[in-house]
């Protein structure tokens, strides 16, 4: 978004994971491609998923993803480069949507995605769960710094945002506390330290 | 339209037990929960945004061309719908010529007001609600009860029955299993709508944007699946740039539920390319129309002005003893709480919102508790007042308005009156021709009024820099004058000089009637002959936390003098004013402590307003006792208010002590303190114990005296 951010501190990154657990999501710190394959290969698999999409990924990670999830027997697309005439199917029927999340607030544990068109969006909402990748660089302190890059993001009509904090939830009857009722019941935050490094 | 029958609908509600005690655990733990979550906000941050809300009004014409201006550009559709029949006709014609049959929605108080359902419906539509709550409501056929919490009038064993009698399907009496049950079913509407209505929390001028918040995620479906969005949004949520938007949005989930941040905030100012049913993948159209329907009139409404600053979070609500007992359907219209009283004036009209605007009981919680301070107290006592001066006054908020005077005139044949109260015949008469309850406990009136003791008893006039003008207030004055006395002694100890200027009882027995007038006359005397000292140097103090209350908050705003804003700055409760003498250093600590004494201590509404601190909590501590702090909002007596008879009053009133009472009666504490002499009467009556006002304790504390 042409926002230069500082780089997070530990201190930050620590806040974000411990309000992101607050919220009944999860955070998992990986270093490499490798490893965010293999983690989440596990994942799709221990969860049961049939059908995974995934959007917004770095090019070399959608491509191996998609191989390594593909060859277990589990249906995995890319939504950037599969057929747009099955895009809606798909996003009904998908158990898992991965995403990047460009901006993160350590003070509320929220995730900030935006998104150009609305398949990119319903990838996050409509299945049950949602894996979401963010560079641990993009973590800002506080909720009010958000405004500049707000404006920014919204000043060419061009994308919808979405601030996400933790998976859906309702407490519509007698106040209880009901995790999942639209949106995904699962929210998982992969954490990236110093992929790019990796060629 | 037909008028209510407001009694007729009270002792309806009193009887529904099940609701109160649901809706009392509710609004504590929410009130509770806001606290909780607002503690990090100072009061400099609280004004920062009352002047952006106030600033974004006062450029509304501006922000309005350019959000027009900015969602034109973006190839949107922008339609300014002067009333509410505008705006449901600008929706009715758009699904018409678009052909759509299905309509979802997400949570919208705005389309409630504008009843857009009902019409929509009557075009043959099908209407979705989608929140849960919301979609519960819609299947009852009620209206939403709550702001955020729209169906919290149903426990978890009515929501099955009504699923079942509704949809024939059993579910177990579980909120987990409800949810997953109505994810299913409602997840095959969104996906076949063809028309996504929202409401919006923000509109920020700058870019043309819609924030929407929401918790379960259905915001971010209808505005994402079906190929038409339509929203509509009141002209008064437009803020002009995103540092202000964002400063909403941080305080707004706190102070509605106690969170954080809201789980989801949608941001959009354009339609979005959607994949579609039919595999086509098309730009959805966006259109905003924003809804005038009485708001720019308000704008130029010097006191209802006010609500239009409000951000909808609801936590009058969670606070209001009158909401708490009585639930939103009958203290509201359509809009409902407190806030629903300005609310349902400006959209509704003056009728609608006096029919139950007569049930505020002028506690102030809401005041107190808005993140923007609206002065919803005042809001409705105008409300009143407009409502009587062209429809009369209600006989017995007439009577009541005039308590005051009665209390002088009671005070003059104080013995025999004081006889004559215990009579039944006498109480007979209280109430047919004064409309006092029966069952309240009278005041018992003193020989002599405070000034005339004051002749009888040593006051040392001292020469001293540390000069304080002493307001009694009626009830220190004519009836507990033992207050009256020992706030001057504790004021001489620390060497005061003590004047008691002429005075009038505080006025709010009329202000919580609407008799405005009544209240701004004793306003201008009162604050004549305080200014008088004032301007020399004294501060104005009182033992009667309303009687600062009114010089503080009310006072300003009838008179808007000079004269009246001087008061209102050297105004103190006793206790706030001894804390900070305390906190300098300057209070004499030559007094006995009561190690071991227990004492239950509740606070009262005005106190809140006056000081954050729980001053009289911190001086039962200093005197060395064991406090047990009650916090269980008003006691439900509202100045006067829980003295009217039957419905009108005490019946209401004595269902909002319960909670109190039981809690102090089960204290087991040696003494009840509290420092409002009607809260005092009203725990008394309740309780059938005896309530000490702290000042006496702390005066006998400096007499080296045992506590009673």
């Amino acid at each position: 978004m042409g926002c230069k951010l500082m780089g997070a501190n530990s201190d930050t990154i620590q806040r974000f994971v411990s309000e992101l657990e607050k919220v009944g999501a999860t955070a998992k710190f990986l270093r490499t491609r490798t490893e965010v394959v293999r983690y989440l290969s596990d994942f799709v698999m221990k969860k049961g998923a049939n059908l995974v999409l995934t959007c917004g990924l770095e090019h070399e990670l959608s491509f191996e993803l998609s191989k390594v999830i593909n060859s277990m027997g589990i249906s995995c697309f890319d939504i950037d480069v599969v057929d747009k005439r099955n895009l809606r199917k798909l996003l009904e029927a998908a158990y898992i949507g991965i995403t990047d999340a460009d901006l993160a607030v350590a003070e509320t544990g929220s995730l900030i995605i935006i998104s150009e068109n609305d398949a990119k969006r319903l990838i996050s909402c409509l299945p049950p769960i949602h894996v979401a990748i963010l560079s641990k660089e993009n973590i800002l302190d506080n909720f009010l710094e958000v405004s500049e890059w707000l404006r920014k993001a919204q000043s060419t009509g061009r994308y919808t945002v979405s601030i996400i904090t933790g998976p859906s939830r309702t407490a519509d009857i007698e106040l209880e506390i009901v995790i999942g009722v639209h949106g995904p019941h699962e929210l998982h935050v992969i954490i990236l330290e110093g992929m790019s490094d990796e060629k | 339209m037909k008028s209510r029958n407001i009694i007729a609908e009270v002792s309806e509600a009193l009887k529904n037990k099940n609701q109160i005690e649901n809706l009392k655990i509710a609004m504590l733990y929410m009130r509770d929960k806001k606290n909780a979550a607002m503690a990090e906000y100072n009061e400099k941050e609280l004004l920062e945004l009352k002047s952006i809300r106030q600033a974004s009004l006062n450029s509304l014409d501006e922000n309005i061309k350019l959000l027009k201006d900015r969602l034109e550009r973006n190839g949107c559709s922008f339609y300014f719908a002067k009333t509410a029949k505008d705006a449901c006709e600008y929706v009715v014609s758009l699904a018409r010529v678009k052909g759509v049959k299905r309509i979802v929605k997400a949570k919208s108080i705005t389309t409630e007001e504008i009843e857009l359902n009902k019409r929509l419906a009557s075009e043959g539509f099908e209407v979705i609600e989608t929140d849960l709550g919301e979609w519960l409501v819609q299947l009852a056929d009620h209206k939403p009860s709550h702001l955020t919490a729209p169906a919290i009038h149903f426990s978890r064993y009515e929501i099955v029955k009504l699923i079942e009698d509704r949809l024939g399907v059993r579910l177990p009496a579980d909120p987990k299993e409800i949810t997953k049950f109505v994810r299913a079913f409602l997840r095959e509407k969104f996906i076949t709508a063809d028309m996504g209505i929202t409401g919006g929390n923000i509109v920020v001028a700058e870019t043309g944007s819609l924030v929407l918040v929401t918790n379960e995620g259905n915001g971010r479906l209808v505005t994402a699946l079906p190929r038409i969005h339509v929203a509509i949004v009141g002209v008064e949520k437009i803020v002009r740039t995103w540092e202000d938007a964002v400063k909403i949005l941080d305080v707004l989930p706190k102070s509605a539920t106690g969170q954080k941040m809201a789980t989801y905030i949608t941001i959009l100012n354009s339609g979005s390319e959607t994949p579609l049913p039919n595999n086509e993948f098309v730009k959805r159209e966006f259109h905003l129309v924003l809804l005038d329907n009485g708001r720019l009139n308000a704008l130029q409404d010097k006191i209802l002005s006010d609500a239009l600053k409000c951000i909808r979070c609801s936590a009058c609500f969670n606070v209001c003893p009158t909401y708490r007992v009585l639930g939103g359907h009958v203290f509201g219209y359509i809009y409902n709480g407190p806030i629903g009283i300005p609310w349902t004036y400006i959209s509704h009209g003056l009728e609608n919102a006096a029919g139950y605007a007569s049930l505020c009981i002028s506690c102030g919680l809401c005041r107190e508790t808005c993140p923007l301070s609206i002065d919803i107290p005042t809001i409705a006592s105008e409300i009143k007042r407009r409502y009587g001066e062209s429809n009369g006054y209600r006989w017995v908020d007439k009577r009541l308005a005039g308590y005051e005077s009665l209390v002088k005139l009671a005070s003059s044949v104080a013995p025999a009156l004081n006889f004559l109260a215990s009579t039944s015949v006498m109480r007979w008469a209280l109430e047919k021709f004064l409309g006092i309850d029966r069952r309240v406990n009278l005041p018992k009136f003193s020989k002599k009024t405070l000034p005339e003791l004051l002749d009888s008893v040593l006051v040392q006039h001292i020469e001293s820099d540390r000069k304080v003008a002493y307001f009694a207030d009626s009830m220190a004055y004519y009836v507990d004058v033992d207050v009256g006395l020992a706030t001057i002694n504790v004021l001489l100890k620390n060497r005061f000089e003590i004047v008691m200027p002429p005075q009038k009882g505080s006025g709010m027995p009329s202000f919580l009637y609407g008799l405005l007038d009544g209240t701004k006359k004793v306003a201008e005397y009162n604050v004549k002959y305080m200014h008088e000292y004032v301007s020399k140097g004294y501060d104005v103090v009182s033992a009667e936390p309303t009687a600062i209350y009114c010089f503080r908050f009310v006072y300003p705003k009838l008179l808007e003098t000079k004269e009246a804003q001087e008061v209102a700055e050297r105004s103190y409760e006793l206790f706030g004013y001894l804390l900070r003498m305390l906190e300098s250093g300057m209070l004499d600590l030559s007094f006995k402590r009561y190690n071991g004494v227990k004492a239950v201590y509740h606070l009262p509404c005005h106190s809140k307003h006056l000081s954050k601190e729980k001053p009289v909590l911190k001086f039962l501590e200093i005197l060395g006792m064991e406090i047990e702090f009650v916090d269980y909002g008003c006691c439900g007596m509202g100045g006067t208010w829980g003295m009217k008879r039957g419905y009108e009053g005490y019946e209401i009133s004595k269902v909002i002590a319960e909670p109190l009472v039981t809690a102090i009666s089960n204290s087991g504490a040696d003494l009840i303190v509290t420092e409002c002499s009607l809260c005092r009467m009203q725990i008394e009556r309740f309780s059938g114990k005896k309530i000490v006002h702290p000042v006496i304790l702390l005066d006998k504390a400096y007499k080296g005296l045992p506590i009673p």
